[in-house]
């Protein structure tokens, strides 16, 4: 299964069904009931109604299932989704969407001492106490694997990882 | 760097059998021709058979492990980040065109309701002008608040 289509079942069955119920309740109505009667609209040949307006609307589809997917994936993210899809909906111009896809965090892991799914940027489990990630033996705060200085304190790290050591299979 | 001295620096690595094919066939062109460099090979042989015989350190297996481990979350965050680059010109793609396209949409919908909102409606462009810097205001303050916001977390945490 390609990313693609993983990603694609992060959108929930009801955003898909208010889409094309959206699509079908406002292309319909234009098509049969307001371009034969619009000046500008009714000039025009009846299959290039049918393009514009079943063409034109099928970005509220594509903006529906955004707006499902930011809340799908918020939601697995383990981020504020009703506040991150309200906003993705009620900022115009898709600009919402956009401060979403810049701020929201990386995808949690599980922690492998007791398999709750925790946020990535924790260095331990808040369940089980597991360490997730090397920490600083003198500031505490994270530190990467390949670091030989804390970046927040300027603390020697020892090797291969600081506190990774007493536990290997945790550190994993 | 003369051809000599190129030759020279790879006799050691020819010792230990590790050029490539066309090094390979470099350095067997030079020496039938440099005396210096096939006495250097010779010189080079028997150190590189000893270092063979030399027991290899076996790495522990949780050192594999760890390394192992720490290559696929490297692998991971690649593949997370090239997907975070395409969708973001996914979306910035379809901003733009949701920008492009409400302007055929608010001409028709101000067209058709505009007069029962009252005569100043009918200067559509402004109001479209309006609605878009509009949306980048919202959208400009939501940034601020959010970054300020993220970056009492990141403090806290």
């Amino acid at each position: 299964m390609s990313r693609f289509t993983k990603e694609l079942r992060v959108i929930p069955k009801a955003a898909w069904i208010v889409a094309w119920v959206a699509y079908l309740c406002t292309a319909v109505p234009l098509f049969f009931f307001v371009a034969p009667t619009d000046p500008e609209m009714g000039k025009l040949p009846l299959w290039a109604q049918a393009l514009l307006i079943y063409g034109f609307l099928l970005l509220l589809v594509a903006w529906v299932a955004l707006v499902g997917y930011i809340y799908g994936d918020a939601k697995r993210r383990q981020m504020r989704y009703v506040l991150w899809t309200l906003l993705s909906i009620f900022i115009p111009n898709a600009i919402g969407m956009i401060l979403y896809f810049i701020l929201r965090d990386p995808l949690p892991k599980p922690c492998p001492g007791c398999g709750h799914l925790e946020k990535a940027r924790f260095p331990f489990c808040p369940h089980c106490g597991t360490l997730l990630q090397p920490t600083c033996p003198k500031c505490d705060k994270p530190v990467e694997p390949a670091w030989a200085n804390c970046a927040y304190c300027g603390q020697q790290l020892p090797e291969p990882a600081p506190r990774a050591t007493q536990n290997p299979s945790v550190a994993m | 760097m003369s051809e000599h001295d190129k030759i020279r620096e790879l006799l050691a690595l020819a010792a230990a059998d590790a050029l490539t094919g066309g090094e390979e066939k470099q350095v067997a062109k030079h020496l039938r021709s440099c005396i210096a460099c096939s006495n250097e090979l010779e010189a080079w042989r028997p150190i590189a058979s000893e270092l063979r015989r030399l027991p290899t350190p076996q790495p522990s297996s949780w050192l594999v492990q760890a390394t192992l481990a720490r290559a696929e979350a490297k692998l991971t965050e690649q593949a997370e980040q090239d997907w975070n680059r395409r969708v973001m010109i996914f979306v910035l793609s379809f901003a733009w065109l949701l920008t492009i396209a409400s302007w055929p949409a608010f001409h028709f919908v101000s067209g058709r309701f505009g007069s029962w909102l009252g005569p100043q409606f009918s200067h559509t462009w402004i109001s479209f002008a309006a609605f878009t810097a509009l949306g980048w205001l919202a959208g400009g303050v939501a940034a601020v608040m959010l970054a300020i916001r993220q970056r009492g977390e990141r403090r806290l945490a």
